[in-house]
């Protein structure tokens, strides 16, 4: 279970890490087509890469999020009830979450097994962009991954831990 | 699971730009056909404006049954369809009903895999492209690093008159031009009028090149489940709905360019002889690498764009 | 089962789902409209969905913008440009009574102006105004009040991620809404300033006066926030001209900020990363609340509910205005439960269709539903700049700021009866662009 937990941490780390790297090539990119347009010509494919490299960054970011509670939720009647009924409730959302992203997560790589095999590219720049897909459905498995161990602690744990 | 199906057999049919654009328009009038033919056994729920499926989701959304039909631009998915995607090759189609005909008896002629997991109803293409900008592109050099729209083909077709081309659905164009992602776009002409670009491109290059190929296609297990009837009037209906398309969209390019000159003041520059020599000329090296690099994975490059010429002489009555 | 009964009945399990599971707004919106979306239709379409809409939304480039606009309100918060622009309203407004709040409103219009989060400029302005305005002996009937308000400001005033989703969402254009929010900004600014000077001549010792600066001081203060001034220029002038995309104009804006501030040591690493960081997390999360709403509007056109309440409404024989008044009943009880940006995306496909059957102007009716929303995000119970102050102030009794945020609420209230008599404040400065 503890090594569960900081397998899911340290994964999400890691996907975070490299989504600010991916944030910085925005920045980057949008720049670095704006300078060229000024001195000689637009960069070609900024518009279709803006939108995959934000899709990685957003996508790896969905797993630490989750573990730092940023993602908005109404807890004011949750809140209100015993922590044991709480601790409950808990495990049925993990539960609800941690299949529905995992959901998500197989549909995703599926449809980027399918972009790989039917030889579909981008419409500019004429490459493949299956590994964009790819990776939304790594982020979406990650975030999956910490909800099996929110669900996986709402057992194990006693008492209310959560703030 | 879900609720009974008494009564009439329900089709939903999903479409990606808004109502009032042609493939909508032609949506329309195939559900009109279909419900009067089958004389009301079938029932079509028409869903415009991508609110079921989204322009790129089209073809797989069908096939895992999001919608029973749905209506796709090929040219958004270059590698996909390759095959029906050379009819956006600048081989001079010289409007859309001929384009259409041509399409469709080009599918029926080839079969392509990868349409092996839906039912094809009809395919049709739009009017050839034209650059409708907010600056005056009067020459090779005005064109030179603007970043126009345009998809598959087209978009190629841009490259080599040395533009910037942005690949993007048309439905996400107008938001695009108004923002300034891109100056212009190369599409048909009927988009002046259907998505209001007359109001910000007040210029129009008459270049003729190149048209963006369609098709309609309906989820194979709910094709297999309609009784043999039915599934005649469809048949019946696919040469008949790619000439209809055709004509309503050559008819309305054309009313559509009236109003953009009289009402919006839109220009219409018209390329010299010597110019559309020059232009044309540029191209040349398309269709040729085009033939060499399909041919090379095994398709009959060759032969495909011999009858898409001859499929276009026989329709254009040369 | 009606297929309208089936919409209802998706609803109810979204409302079970946020409120009895906890679970956060976005995701259950994905989960309702997918299990919707599986009885309606089937498994197989509804799971495709799912992994579609979740990809095509999250590669979206009209959403890239996000990111970069919350990255430049970090930079400026984590960088001190903040602080700066809160110290020169402060020079010039802290000798008059109330006028440190004065000062917060007035930084905050400023800070909005580059920031486009309400969170964000909340937890700004609380974390550079609060300790100033409790060394001056403020009292925090007053000043809790004003930080949790004064944050408001940032989703009004452009730039504002509150108006780039609602442009997204409805097809709208960006600039407009943007250009649409200056105005009544500003106005809501005023109403905020007038709320302090009352509350002050009823309570003198709500805030009491503070020292008066030189006017050597007070020019110093304002050469600080240059920077400031010339971020905004260039984003928001650069968007108003045509040179640059929102994207475009947010990744300029990040970039000069980062060269206003690192060469000079005002943004150190440490700075760098948590921008990063929490860039990365409020984007994540707001992708997703877009992505689950966009599934929940799949299933509810399938249902055609939203098409049928439209119809039905603008069928009422009642007067146009009635009807937007049930709605921003709707919202204000609304967001009183649910967080403001949430409930926003979860009610856009529903409401924004009704409006527009009613005829209403598109960017006004945006541009007001913005400010009741944001008034969400200062209702009790739940209202996250509520909470956003306590975190950091955590000696204000909750029970105050929500007596003090209800000054604030009433000229909201009058900000919105003004942005409908005159909707003109709305559509000046849109329409001069054309
Ligand atoms: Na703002
Ligand atoms: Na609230």
């Amino acid at each position: 279970m503890a090594f569960l937990e900081k397998m899911s941490l340290w994964v999400n780390r890691v996907l975070l890490g490299i989504a600010g790297f991916f944030l910085a090539g925005m920045i980057l990119l949008t720049c670095a087509n704006i300078f060229m347009r000024l001195v000689w010509l637009p960069l070609r494919g900024t518009f279709e890469l803006m939108g995959y490299f934000g899709a990685v960054a957003t996508a790896f970011a969905l797993g630490y999020t989750q573990i730092r509670k940023g993602h908005i939720a109404v807890d004011i009647v949750v809140q209100r009830f015993s922590a044991g009924t709480r601790r409950a409730l808990r495990g049925v959302n993990a539960l609800l979450c941690m299949a529905f992203f995992a959901l998500a997560a197989w549909r995703i790589g599926a449809y980027a097994m399918n972009l790989h095999e039917t030889g579909e590219v981008t419409e500019t720049l004429r490459i493949v962009y299956y590994p964009f897909t790819w990776a939304v459905s790594v982020g979406c498995a990650a975030l999956s991954l910490v909800f099996l161990v929110e669900l996986l602690k709402s057992f194990l744990e006693k008492g209310d831990s959560e703030p | 699971l879900g609720p009974a199906a008494a009564g009439p057999i329900k089709l939903s049919y999903a479409n990606f730009p808004p109502a009032p654009t042609f493939p909508c328009i032609q949506m329309e009038r195939w559900k009109r056909e279909v419900e009067r033919r089958t004389g009301g056994k079938v029932v079509v729920d028409t869903y415009p404006g991508g609110t079921l499926l989204g322009a790129k989701n089209m073809m797989d959304g069908v096939i895992a049954g999001q919608a029973d039909i749905g209506c796709l631009c090929m040219a958004y998915q270059p590698g996909r369809f390759v095959i029906t995607n050379a009819t956006s090759l600048p081989l001079g189609i010289p409007n859309s009903r001929v384009g259409s005909l041509m399409l469709w008896d080009l599918y029926k002629k080839y079969r392509p895999k990868a349409f092996s997991k839906v039912k094809v109803l009809t395919m049709f293409t739009t009017a050839p492209s034209n650059i409708m900008s907010r600056i005056p592109i009067r020459s090779l050099g005005d064109i030179r690093g603007v970043d126009l729209r345009a998809s598959g083909g087209a978009a190629q077709i841009l490259k080599f008159w040395g533009a910037n081309p942005v690949g993007m659905p048309m439905p996400a164009t107008p938001e695009a031009l108004q923002k300034g992602v891109v100056k212009g776009l190369f599409s048909s002409l009927e988009v002046m009028k259907d998505f209001k670009f007359a109001e910000l491109c007040k210029y129009a290059t008459l270049t003729n090149t190149a048209v963006y190929p369609f098709a309609v296609v309906m989820n194979m297990e709910k094709w297999n489940s309609l009784p043999p009837d039915v599934q005649k009037v469809l048949e019946m209906l696919g040469t008949q709905q790619s000439a209809w398309t055709g004509t309503y969209m050559d008819n309305h390019a054309a009313e559509s360019v009236a109003w953009s000159k009289k009402v919006q003041g839109v220009e219409f520059i018209e390329l010299s002889a010597a110019q559309k020599a020059e232009w044309d000329a540029r191209l040349k090296p398309i269709t040729e690498k085009w033939v060499k690099e399909t041919g090379a994975k095994g398709y009959p490059s060759k032969a495909i764009v011999e009858d898409i010429l001859a499929f276009g002489k026989m329709y254009s009555g040369l | 089962m009606s297929l309208t009964l089936v919409g209802v009945l998706g609803i109810l399990l979204l409302l079970l789902a946020m409120f009895f599971l906890g679970m956060p707004v976005g995701f259950a919106m994905g989960l309702v409209g997918f299990c919707g979306f599986w009885y309606v239709v089937s498994f197989k379409a509804a799971v495709s969905m799912v992994g579609n809409d979740v990809w095509a939304t999250f590669s979206k480039y009209g959403l890239t913008v996000v990111p970069l606009f919350i990255f430049l309100g970090y930079l400026a918060f984590n960088s001190g440009i903040a602080e700066r622009l809160y110290n020169a309203a402060y020079r010039w407004f802290g000798h008059w009574r109330g006028g440190l709040a004065v000062a917060t409103i007035g930084a905050d219009e400023l800070f909005a102006a580059i920031c486009g989060s309400n969170t964000a400029t909340a937890a700004t302005m609380g974390t550079v105004a609060l300790p100033q305005m409790k060394k001056y002996g403020y009292h925090t009937m007053l000043s809790s009040g004003t930080v949790v308000t004064g944050g408001t400001l940032g989703t009004v005033m452009p730039p504002s991620v509150v108006l780039i989703i609602i442009g997204l969402q409805t097809k709208q254009s960006i600039i407009k809404l943007f250009l649409g929010g200056i105005l009544p900004a500003i106005l809501l600014g005023l109403l905020f300033v007038l709320t302090i000077v009352i509350l002050c001549r009823v309570h003198p010792h709500y805030g009491p006066a503070g020292p008066r600066s030189t006017w050597t001081e007070r020019f110093k203060a304002l050469a600080g926030t240059l920077e400031a001034v010339a971020i905004f220029l260039l984003v928001i002038g650069g968007l108003y001209l045509g040179w640059f995309t929102p994207t475009e104009a947010g990744a300029v804006g990040v970039f000069f900020t980062l060269c206003f501030t690192v060469p000079f040591g005002r943004l150190g690493w440490k700075g760098l990363v948590d921008s990063v960081r929490d860039t990365l997390k409020i984007s994540a999360m707001v992708f997703f609340l877009v992505t689950g709403a966009i599934i929940f509007g799949r299933f509810l056109a399938v249902t055609r509910l939203p098409f049928m309440v439209a119809e039905f409404a603008a069928g009422l024989p009642v007067s146009p205005y009635v009807i937007l008044a049930m709605v921003l009943m709707i919202y204000l009880v609304g967001g009183c439960f649910v967080d403001s940006l949430g409930f926003l995306v979860l009610t856009i496909p529903i409401f924004f269709p009704l409006g527009m059957a009613l005829g209403f102007d598109p960017v006004w009716y945006a541009i007001i539903l913005t400010m009741i929303t944001t008034m969400g995000a200062i209702t009790p119970p739940v209202g996250v700049n509520i909470y956003v102050v306590k975190a950091l102030a955590p000696e204000i009794e909750l029970s105050t700021i929500f007596k003090s945020v209800s000054f604030f609420l009433l000229a909201c209230v009058v900000c919105i009866v003004i942005l409908i008599a005159f909707p003109g404040i709305v559509l000046i400065i849109p329409g001069m662009a054309g």
